[in-house]
């Protein structure tokens, strides 16, 4: 049975690589938290975006905190934060794509390899 | 060139600037015409719809804006996500402020797509003028230069945005639920939260609605993302004569009035010019693009406006005026939303 918390696409993507035996191929994903941060201070104009975004990261990386700590012990390597979106993105293998996705603070694990997504 | 043997139609005219003859063939005399050594390339020149940005300036009303309001988006930081606009182009040169990139590729590697969007916002051009030609361009690299992108790299460029003090962001790019598989239930994907974050950190997002579009078909759930978030100005294509282009994604977005009502927020909120538009290519030169893409950048270009006769506005207030001040369209409201752009109209109301 699929996992809904896995992109359909990327449930599709992982499928493959198992069953080619690529057990060490790098998946890019972007894993969405289950209550992401909203800025602190809606629509305020005049004020320095930048320390409005710094108080608007700092809480996202507390949010971010336990996903970054199951990754590392997963044995991820490369991953990094998107505080704006209380995210990260991060390039796994397919069981580390399964494991994360089994946190209790993820929503959703999105496929985010390169595509053509201009209008 | 040929003629008293009649094998070239009579109809012809001499262009001495171009070196170059315009004239109707058959298919054996153009086949037996590019056989000529001195015939570097056959064109159609059949005539085409052209929507020059000299033009679309005028469907949205904004030369009376420029002349009778003096507006123009002077010193208001645009920042533009898209392939990376080439700086050397001569109607952008001294019109970027600031860079920045979030791909994999060089910043050096440039963007048609980008190079063409920038144009339209500020273009210095005596012809073919940006609508914002007094702002000043943040030329944040999100995509490939043929367009390729990630959504890290996408909201990367957001926080980057929001880093160098942009006032509006403009971004012609967006995931679709129903034609390329992203997922977003309520407007809350990752790329809705970071566009909607930016907003509150008081940065206008104007956003593409897509190309999804069916002419007639209507898929549901057609705006892309982050179109769909619910703080972000979408915009949806219209042709010169105010016409919806076939290609424009329609709503609702995926976003619900409330958690649990089963009705969605209307998207896109505005149409502006996105069929065949003029504005600068790669190569120094103009070239001719449609797409929602293109309708983008006219409205980040008004909100520039807005935001330059009166810096104390919020982004919502921005994308409020900009709707309420639209030229009504006869559509529903999820093909086109309050309607056409006004760069007067909107402007009226903060001067």
């Amino acid at each position: 049975m699929a996992d809904p918390r896995l992109e359909p696409r990327l449930e599709q993507e992982l499928t493959r690589l198992e069953a080619a035996g690529q057990e060490s191929a790098l998946v890019q994903v972007v894993i969405e938290h289950t209550r992401p941060a909203a800025a602190s201070t809606p629509d305020k104009p005049g004020g320095d975006p930048r320390e409005q975004g710094a108080r608007l990261a700092e809480q996202s990386y507390v949010l971010l905190a336990p996903i970054m700590a199951r990754l590392t012990a997963l044995g991820a390597r490369e991953f990094s934060p998107l505080p704006l979106a209380t995210a990260v993105s991060a390039a796994l293998t397919a069981r580390q794509v399964r494991a994360i996705a089994a946190h209790p603070d993820v929503r959703l694990v999105h496929l985010a390899e390169p595509e053509i997504v201009t209008a | 060139m040929a003629g008293e043997d009649g094998c070239i139609s009579a109809e012809r005219t001499v262009h001495q600037l171009a070196n170059a003859v315009s004239t109707r063939l058959t298919l054996p005399q153009m086949t037996a015409l590019s056989e000529l050594d001195e015939v570097a390339l056959i064109r159609s020149d059949a005539p085409e719809m052209v929507t020059c940005i000299n033009e679309t300036v005028h469907v949205i009303e904004a030369t009376q804006a420029w002349h009778g309001l003096h507006a123009n988006g002077h010193d208001v930081r645009v920042a533009l996500l898209d392939t990376c606009a080439d700086k050397n182009h001569p109607a952008l040169v001294g019109k970027i402020a600031a860079e920045a990139n979030t791909t994999t590729e060089p910043i050096t590697v440039v963007g048609n797509h980008a190079t063409h969007t920038a144009g339209t916002i500020v273009s210095q051009d005596p012809v073919y003028r940006g609508i914002a030609w007094g702002a000043d361009l943040i030329n944040i690299k999100v995509l490939t230069a043929f367009g390729f992108g990630s959504p890290s790299w996408v909201i990367a460029g957001l926080a980057q945005a929001v880093l160098l003090r942009a006032r509006v962001v403009s971004m012609s790019l967006g995931w679709s639920e129903v034609f390329m598989g992203w997922v977003c239930g309520n407007a809350d994907c990752v790329l809705c939260v970071a566009a909607d974050n930016a907003v509150r950190l008081g940065v206008a997002v104007v956003v593409a609605a897509g190309n999804e579009g069916t002419a007639g078909a209507r898929p549901p759930f057609a705006i892309r993302h982050p179109g769909a978030a619910r703080r972000v100005l979408t915009v949806g294509a219209t042709d010169k004569v105010k016409v919806l282009a076939p290609f424009s994604s329609i709503g609702p977005g995926s976003g619900r009035l409330s958690p649990a009502s089963p009705l969605r927020i209307t998207k896109p909120e505005v149409a502006a010019p996105g069929v065949n538009v003029t504005s600068s290519v790669l190569g120094g030169g103009f070239g001719v693009m449609s797409g929602t893409s293109m309708a983008t950048p006219h409205v980040a270009a008004l909100a520039a406006i807005l935001i330059s006769k009166r810096h104390s506005l919020r982004p919502m207030e921005v994308k409020k005026l900009i709707e309420d001040s639209c030229q009504p369209l006869p559509l529903v409201p999820d093909d086109t939303g309050y309607g056409l752009i006004s760069v007067y109209g909107s402007t009226l109301r903060v001067v």
